[in-house]
């Protein structure tokens, strides 16, 4: 007999063993033993396109190799893996008829929105399925009396707000992507943005999810109202990364549109006083909505790009906006503007209009895709350090980029410490793809040893799984893929993510059952 | 099974554990590994967890377990950096005394149950909130890091130290509200908030449906009240008690509007004050039961005016504090409430459990004088996704020695 250690192939593992799959649909929580190995995987494929056919319109399965190939990737986009099949379902029951087949066939299947997470988390598994739910952009209901609304997984993120405008309402979380990804990609990133400062992230503002487990099993996890009973198991949900099952219907919370916005932009001789400005400014009891800095290399690719018109000369460049009730933000204002000359800063601007605004933010908007302008290519990295050691973060950073010979933009947000260090590269240089990612990888080195987290808010996924191992003891690991198991028995929601090491799960365990008999044989741990 | 003399006497031998004898006996680790060496020991055991006992919680009481741990002396502060905004201390430590250290840095938890003398370890066990909720949320939205002890001593951290991190999954909002059934907590961070420098309530007379509407006007015109809570006896007369906090200056301007807008739906002339305190109910809060009430914004009084009418056969007694910006109230009945199998309580909770159900709402019997005066069951028919909580608890606890059925389905 086989023991299905490790059974989950790694992302472009060739060949790997068939996954196990769950005993049939049975109810969450039911483990399957192993199945027989199958030929090969495309065989799983196989199979789980034959079982749709005619559950799934035709136009909803994708086998065409050429189709196939544009679903590779996701924005970390030097790892390309082909899956074995794409469905678009546009319903929770299709979506669950897909991964019933999945797991019937046991093979593994990957949840995709928009595609624009950097962490690889919506790359294929070689030769297992793509739910991509892009066709479920439908938003069900927006309710004004209880602030909420109800969409698809397929939402756009700023859509969501377009429909609360009317009733002076938003969806809070605001990140970077948000005009193109998905409310579906927002909820298994836990994504932030900007103003997640003062407003939270998606797990803030998420009260409710259908969701069908890797089982095939649909579940409302939350409740629209709060307090849900039972354990929080939304809250675990969210920012799992697409491993523990698929959202087909969320419900957010509604934001009140603040009465007054006040943008300022300081211009700072280097990083160090604009950082140390931010640290003030928190200390002084002014939450700001949002706190973001560039530093002189990221001020010098927006101008390029955009034309921003940032000061002139700066050794970096701090966009501060605070929101709320005007006599609040009038006050908040004039700290804010104290606080930014007493740290040196040479050129005040403060937005006076929404033109203003949108012409303050334009260069930050821009950075990531500015970088591209001076360099042809760059690594994005997310990492985070407590927000008082910001400047003795960039000063390391610095220091390893210079021994590494490569340039390092660096566009963050100050506020919650949240750095985003743009390595520059020529892929065409040999060695140097390479020698980013190595200096990449050094920076999140940087952050844990400076108490930090290695991201926060780009998730782990393929990029950083060997990095979590470093975040966290295998204890802390283990005990999270307790509740991996508890939803994914089989390990067939988007395998080989995430977790450094994946662990067999074994019987579900309960108070009245006995030892697994793979266990007593001293043949697994379980977990 | 009772606990046997061996098992006893492992327990005394322990380093850095105080134990009372007793049935059961209680023990005290002082440090986590202390904590996590009771947990870790061989013998067929069950266990409770107490912090500062505060609550009677539902289920089976502490003294049903063999053994009872206490967290009263894991209580030391581990860090505090009030340029990070970030605290982390044990979790037996009471959230008072927390409090008192932030305040000497003018921050605070931006929690504030009614209770402080709970631990932080309770606060977070049991989801408590208070008043603030409205603008800082629950201990969901404030808990950073958590390292847990499992059930068999295994000492798993999740989280962080930063205020923002999405490295693996984020077990604390597991552990929130879970009532200790799937691990002891031993230490826990929290993203902590500056002390605003005034606060000050408006306290306007009106009965709760003009209150929700009142909330709803003041939320429209974007005033951002730290709270807005409605008190009362039943759903009748009360007022609604609108905190808003900030700067001085700030503060008296958005008050004076608050004030106009709160013209039309006060039935007498609103008060302004600066106190601390919040209106207690008349009879004393640890002798009566409670029910816990939770609904959408907008269905919120509807269901208050059902449990009132329902539940209580007075309901002048009755005492309602409602987060009428959130979506929850609390029922504060009076220990004479009538009890056994022909009090009609059963039928009663059912029927405002069945008109809550469409709508997501919950009615949940929290604490009382006793299990025996409450109905059997305090949370009401098992929610969709009990199956995966039970597997849930299974893997974390596959014998089910915490706290064992103090959570809803007998987990
Ligand atoms: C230019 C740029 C700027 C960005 N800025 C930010 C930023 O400011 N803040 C930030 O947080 N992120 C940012 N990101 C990262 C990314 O946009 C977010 O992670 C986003 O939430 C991903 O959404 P998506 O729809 O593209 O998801 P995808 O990339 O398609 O998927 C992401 C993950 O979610 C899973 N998933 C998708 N849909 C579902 C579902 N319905 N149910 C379960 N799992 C699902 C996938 O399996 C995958 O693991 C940025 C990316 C780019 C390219
Ligand atoms: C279900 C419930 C909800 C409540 N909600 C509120 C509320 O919203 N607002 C409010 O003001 N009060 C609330 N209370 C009242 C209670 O007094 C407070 O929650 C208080 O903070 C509890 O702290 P404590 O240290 O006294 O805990 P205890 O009363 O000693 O214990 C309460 C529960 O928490 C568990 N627990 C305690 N410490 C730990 C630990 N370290 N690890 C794991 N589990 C632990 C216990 O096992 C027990 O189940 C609630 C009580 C209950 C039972």
């Amino acid at each position: 007999m086989t023991v299905p250690a490790g059974r989950v192939p790694g992302p472009g593992a060739r060949g790997g063993e068939p996954a196990s799959g769950a005993a049939g649909s049975g109810a969450a929580g039911s483990g399957g033993g192993p199945r027989p190995r199958e030929a090969g995987q495309t065989a799983g494929a196989r199979a789980v396109a034959r079982a749709l056919t005619g559950v799934l319109p035709a136009e909803a399965i994708l086998t065409d190799p050429a189709r196939l190939r544009t679903y590779d990737c996701d924005g970390l986009s030097h790892l390309r893996v082909t899956p074995g099949l794409v469905v678009l379902p546009e319903t929770t029951a299709q979506v669950r008829a897909a991964v019933l087949a999945c797991a019937e066939a046991g093979v593994p299947f990957v949840a995709r929105g928009a595609g624009t997470g950097l962490s690889g988390g919506a790359l294929p598994v070689a030769d297992g399925v793509v739910i991509a739910l892009t066709r479920m952009r439908r938003i069900l209901r927006v309710d004004p009396a209880d602030k909420v609304a109800v969409v698809q997984p397929g939402v756009v993120n700023t859509e969501i707000s377009a429909a609360a405008r009317p009733y002076g309402l938003y969806f809070a979380p605001d990140p970077s992507s948000q005009t193109v990804c998905t409310i579906g990609g927002n909820v298994a990133e836990n994504s932030g943005g900007a103003h997640c400062l003062k407003h939270g992230f998606t797990v803030n503002h998420v009260l409710a999810a259908t969701v069908v487990l890797p089982t095939g099993e649909v579940v409302e996890l939350g409740s629209q109202a709060p307090d849900p009973v039972g354990y929080d198991l939304l809250g675990v949900f969210v920012g799992a990364e697409g491993t523990l099952g698929i959202a087909t219907e969320i419900t957010v919370r509604l934001t009140r549109a603040p009465l007054a916005v006040e943008t300022l932009l300081a211009g700072f001789p280097g990083v160090e006083p604009a950082a140390a400005t931010v640290s003030a400014i928190v200390a002084a009891g002014v939450v700001p909505a949002a706190a973001e800095l560039m530093d002189a290399l990221a001020v010098e690719a927006a101008e390029a790009a955009v034309g921003c018109g940032y000061p002139p000369g700066a050794g970096a460049v701090l966009l501060v906006e605070l929101d709320g009730p005007r006599a609040e933000v009038a006050g908040a204002l004039a700290e804010v503007e104290e606080l930014c000359r007493r740290h040196g800063a040479f050129d005040l601007r403060r937005a006076r209009d929404e033109s203003e605004r949108a012409a303050l933010w334009r260069g930050r908007k821009s950075a990531f895709a500015a970088v591209g302008r001076i360099s042809p290519d760059y690594y994005v990295q997310d990492g985070v350090v407590p927000r008082t050691v910001l400047p003795e973060a960039l000063l390391r950073i610095g220091a390893l980029a210079e021994r590494a010979g490569l340039r390092v933009a660096n566009v963050f947000h100050a506020g919650d410490g949240n750095l985003h260090p743009l390595v520059l590269f020529d892929a065409a240089v040999p060695g140097a793809a390479e020698a980013a990612e190595r200096l990449a990888g050094r920076i999140l080195g940087v952050c844990l040893d400076l108490g930090g987290s290695i991201t926060g808010e780009h998730g782990v996924g393929v990029e950083k799984m060997a990095y979590l191992a470093h975040q966290f003891s295998r204890d802390d690991l283990d005990v999270m893929q307790f509740l991996r198991c508890a939803f994914d028995p089989a390990a067939l929601a988007n395998p080989g993510k995430l977790f450094p090491t994946p662990r067999l799960c074994g019987e579900p365990p309960g108070p009245r059952r006995g030892a697994h008999p793979l266990q007593d044989a001293g043949l697994a741990e379980l977990y | 099974m009772p606990l046997t003399d061996a098992v006893r006497r492992d327990l005394h031998a322990l380093p850095d554990v105080a134990v009372v004898p007793g049935d059961p006996p209680t023990v005290l680790p002082t440090t986590v590994q202390a904590l996590a060496a009771v947990l870790g020991h061989a013998g067929d055991f069950t266990v409770a967890v107490v912090g500062a006992r505060t609550s009677v919680a539902p289920g089976e009481p502490w003294t049903a377990a063999d053994v009872v741990i206490d967290t009263g002396r894991l209580d030391a502060l581990l860090s505090y950096d009030p340029g990070e905004l970030v605290v982390r201390a044990q979790a037996g430590m009471p959230l008072a005394r927390l409090q008192r250290t932030l305040a000497e840095h003018r921050q605070r938890l931006a929690l504030d149950p009614e209770h402080d003398r709970g631990t932080l370890g309770g606060v977070v066990a049991t989801g408590a909130y208070g008043p603030l909720r409205l603008r800082h949320g629950t201990v969901r939205d404030q808990l950073l890091g958590v390292t847990a002890v499992l059930a068999d001593g295994r000492v798993a951290r999740a989280g962080g130290n930063v205020v923002k991190n999405v490295a693996g999954y984020d077990l604390g909002k597991l552990y929130t509200g879970s009532l200790g059934t799937l691990g002891v907590l031993a230490e826990l961070a929290f993203r902590v908030a500056p002390l605003p420098p005034a606060h000050r309530w408006l306290a306007v007379p009106c009965g709760l449906p003009a209150a929700v509407d009142l909330a709803r006007t003041v939320d429209e015109a974007a005033l951002e009240p730290a709270a807005a809570q409605w008190y009362g006896p039943g759903e009748g007369g009360g007022e609604l008690w609108l905190l808003f906090e900030g700067t001085p200056a700030a503060v008296e301007d958005i008050l004076g509007q608050a004030r106009a807008l709160a013209a039309p739906f006060a039935t007498g002339a609103p008060r302004s004050h600066a106190a601390h305190t919040r209106p207690v109910p008349p009879a004393t809060a640890d002798t009566s039961a409670r029910l816990r009430l939770a609904a959408p914004l907008s269905r919120l009084a509807d269901l208050v005016r059902h449990t009132v009418a329902r539940c209580a056969r007075l309901p002048e007694a009755v005492w309602t504090e409602a987060a009428v910006g959130v979506g929850v109230a609390t029922l504060s009945l009076p220990v004479s409430l009538p009890a056994g199998p022909s009090s009609g309580w059963e039928e009663a909770l059912k029927e405002v459990r069945d008109l809550a159900a469409p709508y997501g709402g919950s009615v949940v019997v929290d604490t009382g004088p006793g299990a025996a005066r409450l109905p059997a069951d305090p949370w009401g028919s098992p929610p969709d996704a009990v199956a995966l909580m039970r597997a849930v608890k299974d893997r974390f606890d596959p014998r089910h020695r915490l706290n064992r059925h103090r959570f809803l389905e007998g987990l």
